[in-house]
């Protein structure tokens, strides 16, 4: 971790995304603002830092998609976001701002009432988050109890009209988990996100366990409700095909950094980093011709030593001799398309090496 | 991003028009009993499965969870026991031949690759005891000499180099990727003739997975082994798989060479699983068809097509029984009554081969 940077700017999406989906808030004010944000998983052989200086910022109504392999950082952020790290993990520097609000810094009463009344998660393996020996209808009417002063006849009206919103009648509410198909649980479990209406959603793989057409259904559910409500999502996956679907801005991480940042169409058009560009080439195209695809050379690294510069540099095809050196910046190569790769001269710091950025051939072969 | 347009596959080799199908399976049907003494049920886990794998050529099976692909796996690897049909491995009816348990012969020929690269090598060994293990017990090479030498030679194949040193590592030393090919080396050992692939990528990375395809389409080519690919992923079927079968609540319902099938599906479940995978390639498909729910019950289900309760073309005898094989293309045949009530004898034959 030799110099990390602090980006003064932030990434962000000037042209609100979500004007798209009809509604028209100012360009001011984002919902939730994190800023060089760090995280390190201590061991006995020093700390590893999973989540490395990652910058982002997300508006109100808009779905910012998180992608990356396993092993990115991508769920210790969602984790990091809500304060429920645990140990051996550490946040280690950063902020996270929602409201004016610096969520790294709040006392224990106000994490609780931040959990779940500000932001809300659906976790990875939602067939697990629920228990397995309470009806739906009590887990629901729980959430809602511990953050509202409500009768408990008055929550449970609430927790059927919940279940009808996501899809589910109302009549199951005495139901147990295991008396649901997977999808229905994974309803249900969306359901106790919304429960206290946040205006911010993290959702972590929500259908990685799901078969493609339950995938469908839900993940229209998911698009159908933010429409409704109007709420924020983050939305952590590694599947890029299914974020094009429904992010409107997405970052792509690599090793505990976010490499790109882009409008989710402008990401997939015309990725810039050559990690981006490789993940592209990564997966079938179920249309068009049948071409030889290359995926990526390697694997991702071990963060308990990772490559020095670019973090991307060993699998790179387009490697330079900057790259094994110098740490790239977030910067904005074109305009709203954010990139950490030396490629782009935004990316290089001042004072590097000069005549350093040239190909080096047959690179990462 | 390099990008060279794969050639056409070729069909089987035009030998006898038998020996063009390593495998052939006819009516493969299994059935699990559950409940107790006095509520005897039993779950169809297949039903009538009948397809084959012509030698040299990758054979997917696509479904979703419950639709009996990795059942169709174990019984053809033997681990599980069919409750009827029948296994023609190079024309002998195996299962009549073997019925206990498998030879080691055929074990040795028809190996699996599992889906999990973490569960399914054993941790306490370093890798080239992963791999002497096989090459001891089916004993294809004697001496220690040889045996490492065949060690570093299959690790070369999968493309784990330099050999010398990747077989002295644990398998935790080891990404998830580089496990599943020492899976795929371990499996090459015995130099089988076929390979049964269950997910063999879903758990790795998406930069890694298309290596791991790449590697089966080259032991396709360089070692001529014939694959059943099982996956829920229906595009890297197309991607590697010469023919592709669609399977829905243990049933077969469409077979096709796997670009028909995507470009021209017949039956309805195979229209719905299309429109459900994420394409940001497309924009262009209108025939979405908008159909909820999920993969009946097995326990006991009721006669007629099991697609039927979600199918949006539903008619009063898709709840009577289950249509036939109905061939509506030289390689591509479909069970669905809205192409033809379709004949049951020609379950029997589906074979390129035979079609062709």
């Amino acid at each position: 971790m030799a110099s990390t940077t602090t980006t003064t700017t932030l990434p962000a999406a000037k042209a609100a995304p979500s004007a798209a989906h009809g509604r028209t808030r100012g360009p001011a004010a984002p919902l939730i603002q994190i800023e060089d944000l760090k995280v390190d998983y201590l061991s006995s052989r020093g700390p590893v830092r999973a989540v490395d200086g990652v910058s982002f910022q997300l508006r109100p109504g808009e779905v910012l998609g998180l992608a990356g392999e396993s092993g990115s950082g991508k769920s210790t952020i969602a984790q990091a976001i809500l304060r429920i790290l645990q140990p051996p993990a550490v946040i280690t520097g950063g902020h996270v701002r929602f409201d004016g609000r610096d969520v790294l810094e709040m006392s224990d009463e106000e994490l609780l009432a931040f959990r779940w009344r500000d932001v809300s998660m659906v976790f990875q393996s939602a067939m697990n988050a629920l228990n397995p020996v309470m009806t739906i209808g009590e887990q629901i009417v729980d959430v809602i109890l511990a953050h509202e002063n409500l009768s408990r006849k008055a929550a449970r009206a609430r927790a059927r009209e919940l279940l009808e919103v996501v899809g589910i009648e109302a009549n199951r509410i005495d139901s147990y988990p295991h008396q649901l198909s997977g999808g229905m649980r994974q309803r249900a479990v969306i359901a106790i996100a919304l429960a206290l209406k946040p205006p911010l959603m993290i959702m972590d793989e929500p259908t990685t366990a799901l078969d493609v057409v339950v995938q469908k259904e839900i993940l229209a559910q998911i698009t159908e409700l933010r429409e409704q409500l109007g709420f924020s999502i983050i939305f952590i996956t590694h599947d890029l095909s299914l974020l094009v679907e429904i992010a409107d801005r997405i970052a792509i991480m690599y090793a505990g950094q976010i490499v790109e940042l882009a409008a989710a169409r402008e990401l997939f058009t015309n990725p810039l980093h050559p990690y981006t560009q490789g993940l592209m080439s990564s997966f079938p195209a179920l249309t068009g011709p049948r071409v030889k695809l290359a995926g990526i050379p390697g694997s991702p690294p071990d963060l308990r030593k990772p490559p020095s510069g670019c973090r991307f540099h060993p699998r790179c095809p387009k490697r330079m001799p900057i790259c094994d050196t110098v740490v790239p910046l977030l910067a904005e190569a074109q305009p709203d398309h954010w990139v950490s790769c030396h490629l782009y001269p935004e990316s290089t710091p001042v004072g590097a090496p000069a005549g350093a950025r040239h190909a080096i051939e047959g690179a990462a072969r | 991003m390099s990008s060279t347009t794969i050639e056409t596959p070729t069909v089987a080799s035009p030998t006898a028009p038998d020996s063009g199908n390593v495998m052939e399976i006819r009516h493969l049907t299994k059935r699990f009993p559950v409940g107790g003494l006095f509520d005897k049920r039993e779950v169809h886990a297949l039903e009538d499965v009948s397809f084959t794998i012509p030698r040299g050529q990758v054979v997917s099976l696509v479904g979703e969870s419950g639709s009996g692909k990795s059942t169709t796996a174990r019984v053809l690897a033997r681990l599980i026991q069919p409750t009827s049909g029948q296994i023609l491995y190079q024309g002998r009816d195996i299962l009549k031949e073997e019925p206990r348990r498998a030879s080691l012969h055929y074990r040795n020929e028809v190996q699996m690759v599992f889906q999990d690269p973490f569960g399914s090598l054993n941790p306490a060994h370093p890798i080239k005891y992963l791999l002497e293990r096989p090459l001891k017990i089916h004993k294809t090479v004697r001496g220690s000499a040889a045996t490492q030498e065949r060690v570093e030679e299959l690790l070369d194949t999968v493309g784990l180099q330099p050999g010398a040193e990747v077989k002295e590592k644990f398998p935790y030393e080891l990404s998830g990727g580089q496990r599943q090919r020492v899976a795929f080396a371990r499996a090459l050992a015995v130099e089988p003739k076929v390979l049964l692939a269950d997910e063999p990528v879903s758990m790795l990375d998406v930069s890694i997975r298309i290596g791991i395809l790449n590697l089966m389409e080259r032991l396709k080519e360089d070692n001529g082994i014939s694959f059943l690919y099982i996956t829920h992923d229906i595009a890297s079927a197309r991607y590697i798989g010469d023919q592709t079968n669609v399977m829905y609540a243990g049933r077969m319902v469409e077979s096709a060479e796997s670009r028909e099938l995507i470009d021209a599906p017949a039956h309805p479940y195979t229209k719905l699983l299309l429109s459900a995978v994420p394409n940001p390639h497309a924009g262009l498909r209108t025939d979405q068809e908008i159909v909820r729910g999920e993969i009946p019950s097995l326990v006991n289900p009721p006669a007629g097509c099991p697609f039927a309760p979600r199918c949006p073309h539903v008619m009063p005898e898709c709840r009577e029984a289950m249509p036939g094989i109905t061939h509506i293309g030289p390689r591509h045949w479909v069970r669905c009554y809205l192409h033809g009530p379709g004949d049951d004898r020609a379950a029997m034959a589906t074979s390129p081969a035979a079609a062709g």
